[in-house]
């Protein structure tokens, strides 16, 4: 006969796992349902209680439909665009910053610091308007250079760095002060000697930071990386303001404007557009999900 | 060695990209969005005519921004509920069980999925014959609380309810976030002291309550901090649930509303100073506590 | 190969701290030099300053014949062994041995024979394709050793290079780093804050405190003629035993002086600049205290208070009567076996007695 303790402890450990999964459910309910509802031939359960929860007539057509009526592939490859180059323009960025900010001693370091850390707080929101208006006069600018270098209709250099360009909707985004911070955290982790090697060596600033510094905060730069890659891919108000041209959308924008537009067509379709929205991130997740514990770890020290 | 003036050049060349990028797309548009605020704006042409404090009077009397305001302020009631919740959850997950990654990982879905798309699957969860009614109708049947399984309320059209509903989604999404950041916090705790506790005699309740709150203390103040700051600037659900219909604008939606729908940029930059000014009051104050903490 | 000669060597970090005050050395070609105190003294501020990580705030340094306060560190001829090893994670040890010749353009063909070579000598030729992290603390530490050799330097810079090794390593490679220097006779500047490193490794010792140099000189010369009370303190384990008391006599001859409680002990120095009744500090090394039968002239009566048996020499704690100050006695391990509580008479012999003014200063000893 089991005793007391036993029983329990086993009460306990059950207790514990039924809230685990209480909260799983509640995190993932809209995905599972939108799962099932993509797979279902038979639509008419879709809204019932917990019948929507399982796959009824089970089919792929809706995810097949998904392609053929959305240019999916399109926002696909213009998601990957602006992530790739965010990513890139982000840690480019970041480590230049950060390794003057963490290990050198000029006049002006604080000052630097401390307007960087200070617009953390301000509502980034805020600045969209200008930023806005600021891509305009870019793109006025472009086609103005444009006519004065005789150049044909057909370079349209407006769109190369004005509104409705890749640059537009990725370069606000590359200077922040978090990629920055997180950068300064790695390098002040570095011992001092390390680095007094290398000059003795004689590295110049350059190559201790390129060859020494860079490869050994590998791990936070690949943290910075996948932090920037789920806020890029997730990115939907800047692009969906700065993107008006549906060649050049990515999927958070196109396949919300097509949900919402008149292209719906029917519920499970758009159910089906979602779990294939959700997919990559997901799939990508699943790889690195460690960096996103240990990386806010940092954050928080 | 290296002259000084060399090495602050060499310094200062590599914050070049950053200092001229923030000075461009952050700091820059705080002048100009201050400048717009006293100012009629025409997008076609780019002219803009001063026009004194018309702005701010205008949305000095404006129902809608007294709406928006109010909203946003209602908002905040999404911060202790969220903090709590997340406490609770990283509390669950940090142990050593079996399947905790896989929680985790779990836990944290909603924040890494586009506010977009995942707005559209909850407006389909909240739609009047939705999933949550759906839910609601079959629970209150199987209680025998209603006669038939379909419940009746309208959580994005009504307007007592829907700044609730958008609210909701707002939860949902940025649990996972805060969950990690107390994870952290809480990893941070040597087993010990929870093993102390236990030989004490101090149940899981009274140990809750009695170590691991007071323990995470900075963890709180920081997720505190950041998640009024969050609910402050609510809008992005709003865009892609609501719309803005049923009493549902919050004050940065204000602002967006007008720049993008209106295409009146001065008057949306007047709000937006406003909002600006609210969050920076309430991150002062925030700061001023943790300042003391330190 | 070089000399270093530093002239009036300063260091301010502010205005107002100072940690290198006024240091001026000669340093010989081919000599193994060790820099020594406690921490904070300014030893290592005064090695990151011969190595070019660290400003010189005022004086001239010469490497050779050559002014090299504004020359860049890599183009010094020095090398540095860091405490902390600093090698390059990411690197594998011959990458880690060969990266400062990389960066100064060196044929690859050369840099290759360049760190086999120092490979050989360390004996680390099977390591060469390894990452750090798959090193002990001991092969880390010849790795790092063989990066400086690799450079072929004029001068070897080292910072408490074996701080982070254990005991038993320590020892090993103390013998190592002595057989390195007699095979490449190179100028050697090592910091250490043991004492025992620096005995046992230098040609001459240079005792730092509170950023000025109190002594230079050979182990044994420090040893046996400490300058000051604060040298007399730091070299020696256990520490030379340092007792209060004021001058009798004073002349030419033998000077004796007065402890508490009217002990009086005579010392062979020359203390004809002191006056009678000036305080004086007394000092014996633990190995001269001698254990004396009651009847003795001299002898002082005392009581065990511990004994320590080391093996080959017995600790013995003691202390006299009205004197609260615990002496301690360094006798051969076959001494008659002492006891706790034990009454015993010991002698000072005055020829092993130190004394020091009110300053601190020693007093010149007179010859035997």
């Amino acid at each position: 006969m089991p005793s007391r303790k036993h029983v329990h402890a086993m009460l306990h450990t059950g207790a514990h796992y039924t809230s685990l999964i209480l909260f799983a459910l509640f995190t993932t309910f809209p995905f599972i349902w939108a799962l099932s509802s993509g797979l279902s031939g038979d639509a008419s359960h879709m809204y019932l209680f917990p019948d929507g929860f399982w796959p009824h007539e089970a089919t792929l057509d809706w995810f097949a439909r998904v392609f053929r009526e959305m240019p999916f592939t399109t926002y696909l490859k213009n998601s990957t665009i602006l992530a790739f180059f965010t990513i890139a323009g982000v840690v480019a960025v970041s480590v230049l910053a950060g390794y003057p900010l963490a290990r050198m001693k000029f006049p002006g370091r604080g000052l630097v610091f401390v307007a960087i850390i200070a617009t953390m707080m301000l509502p980034s929101e805020v600045g969209i308007v200008p930023n806005f208006i600021t891509l305009k006069h870019f793109g006025d600018a472009a086609a103005a250079l444009q006519g004065t270098l005789g150049l044909g209709p057909d370079w349209n250099l407006r769109e190369w760095i004005g509104l409705n360009s890749y640059f537009g909707a990725i370069v606000p985004n590359v200077a922040g002060a978090f990629g920055i911070f997180l950068m300064k955290q790695a390098f002040e982790q570095i011992p001092q000697d390390l680095i007094d090697a290398a000059r003795v060596d004689g590295a110049n600033e350059m190559q201790i930071l390129w060859k020494v510094m860079v490869p050994v905060t590998g791990p936070s730069i690949a943290a910075l990386a996948i932090f920037t890659l789920v806020s890029a891919w997730n990115d939907y108000l800047w692009p969906s303001l700065v993107m008006n041209s549906k060649e050049k959308m990515p999927l958070a924008v196109g396949v919300f404007n097509d949900l919402t537009g008149p292209f719906a067509t029917s519920d499970n379709i758009l159910m089906a557009a979602i779990v294939l929205t959700v997919i990559p991130v997901l799939v990508f997740f699943a790889f690195t999900q460690r960096y996103f514990i240990s990386g806010m770890d940092g954050a928080v020290k | 060695m290296q002259s000084a003036r060399n090495y602050t050049t060499t310094a200062y060349l590599f914050l070049a990209p950053a200092l001229i990028l923030m000075g461009i797309f952050t700091f820059w548009p705080v002048g100009y969005n201050t400048w717009l605020a006293f100012h009629d704006y025409a997008i076609a042409d780019g002219s803009a005519t001063w026009n004194s404090f018309a702005h701010f009077k205008y949305i000095y009397n404006e129902a809608l921004f007294h709406h928006a305001l109010k909203n946003s302020l209602l908002y905040l009631l999404v911060v202790p509920c969220i903090q709590l919740a997340a406490l609770v959850m990283a509390k669950l997950v940090n142990n050593r069980l079996p399947g905790m990654t896989f929680f985790r990982a779990t836990y944290y879905i909603p924040v890494i999925t586009a506010i977009s798309v995942a707005g559209v699957a909850w407006a389909f969860v909240y739609k009047y014959d939705g999933m949550l009614n759906g839910f609601l109708g079959w629970a209150g049947h199987a209680l025998g609380l209603l006669a038939s399984p379909q419940a009746h309320i309208d959580w994005l059209g009504d307007p007592g309810i829907a700044i609730y509903a958008v609210m909701g989604f707002t939860f949902w999404k940025g649990l996972g976030y805060y969950m990690v950041l107390y994870l952290a916090g809480l990893q941070a705790i040597p087993a010990e002291v929870e093993e102390a506790a236990i030989l004490d005699g101090a149940n899981v309740w009274e140990r809750f309550w009695r170590i691991t709150v007071p323990m995470v203390k900075p963890t709180i103040l920081l997720c505190t901090l950041l998640s009024t700051i969050g609910a402050m600037k609510a809008f992005q659900e709003v865009i892609v649930l609501s719309r803005g219909q049923a009493d549902t604008y919050t004050a940065l939606y204000y602002v967006y509303d007008q720049a993008f729908r209106n295409y009146n940029f001065g008057r949306a930059a007047a709000a937006g100073l406003v909002v600006t000014f609210f969050c920076m009051l309430l991150a002062i104050v925030q700061f001023r506590f943790f300042g003391e903490k330190r | 190969m070089a000399s270093v000669s530093l002239r009036n060597i300063r260091k301010n970090y502010t205005r107002d701290v100072t940690v290198i005050r006024d240091v001026s050395l000669d340093i010989d070609d081919g000599e193994f030099i060790v820099f020594v105190g406690p921490s904070g003294c300014g030893k290592s501020t005064m090695l990151r300053m011969i190595a070019g990580l660290e400003d010189i705030t005022g004086g001239e340094l010469y490497i050779g014949e050559t002014l090299a306060n504004d020359i860049h560190a890599s183009k010094r001829g020095i090398a540095m062994v860091f405490q902390s090893y600093a090698l390059y994670p990411h690197m594998s040890c011959a990458e880690n041995m060969g990266f400062a010749l990389k960066l100064a353009g060196t044929p690859k063909a050369e840099i290759d024979s360049r760190v086999q070579r120092a490979a050989e000598i360390l004996e680390i030729t099977h390591l060469l394709e390894r990452k750090p992290k798959a090193l002990s603390g001991g092969q880390r530490q010849r790795v790092a050793i063989g990066r400086a050799i690799v450079r072929n330097p004029k001068v070897f810079l080292f910072d408490e290079p074996l701080s982070n090794l254990d005991a038993a390593l320590r020892l090993n490679m103390r013998v190592e780093l002595s057989k390195l220097h007699q095979e490449l006779q190179t100028t050697m500047i090592y910091v250490t804050h043991d004492q025992v490193e620096a005995m046992t490794l230098a040609d001459r010792i240079v005792v730092f405190h509170a950023g000025l140099i109190q002594q230079v000189g050979s182990p044994l010369d420090l040893y046996e003629n400490p300058s000051n009370l604060f040298v007399a303190g730091f070299l020696g384990s256990p520490k030379m035993n340092l007792l209060a008391g004021v001058m009798l006599e004073c002349g030419d001859g033998l000077a004796s002086l007065s402890l508490q409680q009217g002990m009086i002990v005579s010392a062979r120095c020359n203390a004809s600049h002191l006056r009678v009744h000036d305080k004086v500090t007394m000092g014996i090394r633990p190995e001269h205290i001698r254990l004396v039968s009651a009847d003795t002239a001299g002898a002082l009566a005392a009581q065990v208070d511990l004994i320590e048996h080391l093996g080959d020499v017995v600790l013995a704690y003691i202390e006299i009567p009205g004197i609260h100050e615990v002496l301690c006695m360094k006798l051969p391990g076959s001494a008659p076996a002492l006891a706790y509580g034990d009454r015993i008479h010991i002698a000072f012999p005055p020829e092993h007695v130190l004394l020091f003014d009110h300053e601190g200063n020693a007093l010149p000893r007179l010859p035997a």
